[in-house]
């Protein structure tokens, strides 16, 4: 648990995936009303009767929009799929995009080993702290117990302002 | 390919429900005198205790609760479209010489005069509380999906 006084949730990354398989769902739904539009011209049904039945279809969510309500629900399990399986990074937000700037800060209730304290302060680009090793990732001597924590150097600028 | 159209989810207002929620819950742990890990609170020093009865607190052993300032107003909640934020105000609290945030920096990790021993996690939230949070931002995003669904649209473009 935490010892910060900060709370971040950020949802970007899940929002990123949402919106590539959204557009994937609509485009594949655009694709299968024109294909029932083509077999529904081939019948000799008017434009404006075609329409209707669609509109109706896509009200009760039948025919060609019938597959719809699956795929959605499966897309919002997926958010929650991402967010429960969502790394330590993911749960860091960036409050502008001024910085990638991250600071090692040590758990203040917590006893040291003897790599942390070195770090504590240090800042530096996200990505040189996932190749050193972020915080509970195995480098440093506490291992997995580690509860340092990486903290945007955004977010500190926002809890000083 | 057709090109369809999608708008990015604005997830702004299921975020401050949510972030709220997860603030209240921190109310209700410092109230409840239970910390964000299930453990009880310490109570005030007897010192501290002393001090507060002079002043004629209801609750003088009770950590974090004296004039009911901090609980009421010490949170700040900052929502963007896709992210939340939960701060603890950095204002002075009116009726000390600290502000809240130190206030809440004290009783979290303990300072010289509140013994890291006599810190608890007031700030921050349960296991319990991220899961009901995930499922409460599935529901919004199954909503927001489904109304991003604009069905009269498509039709229209596959007749076109």
């Amino acid at each position: 648990m935490a010892k910060e006084v900060y709370l971040a949730i950020s949802i970007e990354k899940v929002l990123d995936s949402i919106e590539i398989e959204l557009a994937r769902i609509i485009d594949n739904l655009l694709e299968s009303v024109i294909l029932e539009i083509g077999r529904l011209r081939d019948m000799g049904m008017a434009d404006q009767a075609i329409k209707g039945k669609l509109l109706l279809d896509s009200e009760n969510l039948t025919g060609v929009f019938g597959g719809i309500k699956t795929a959605t629900s499966n897309l919002a399990r997926q958010s929650t799929n991402i967010l429960n399986q969502s790394s330590y990074l993911d749960r860091l937000v960036e409050l502008n995009n001024e910085t990638n700037i991250y600071e090692w800060v040590l758990d203040a209730g917590a006893d040291h080993c003897g790599t942390c304290p070195p770090k504590a302060g240090k800042r530096q680009d996200l990505d040189k702290w996932i190749e050193d090793g972020l915080p509970a990732s195995g480098v440093d001597e506490c291992g997995k117990n580690c509860r340092c924590s990486l903290v945007p150097v955004s977010i500190i600028k926002h809890l000083e302002a | 390919m057709h090109q369809a159209k999608y708008k990015r989810l604005d997830m702004s207002k299921e975020l401050r429900v949510v972030a709220t929620k997860i603030v209240v819950e921190m109310q209700k742990g410092i109230n409840s005198r239970i910390d964000m890990e299930g453990r009880a609170v310490k109570p005030n020093r007897p010192l501290t205790v002393k001090t507060k009865k002079a002043k004629g607190r209801s609750r003088p052993s009770h950590r974090m609760i004296d004039s009911g300032n901090f609980i009421k107003s010490a949170y700040k909640i900052t929502v963007e479209k896709d992210a939340a934020l939960i701060t603890v105000k950095n204002a002075k609290h009116p009726e000390s010489n600290a502000t809240y945030l130190q206030i809440a920096e004290w009783n979290q990790k303990g300072n010289n005069n509140q013994s890291v021993a006599d810190a608890s996690t007031h700030f921050g939230m349960t296991t319990q509380t991220e899961k009901k949070m995930y499922k409460e931002l599935e529901k919004g995003i199954l909503k927001k999906v489904s109304k991003n669904i604009t069905y009269k649209a498509l039709i229209t473009q596959g007749i076109n």
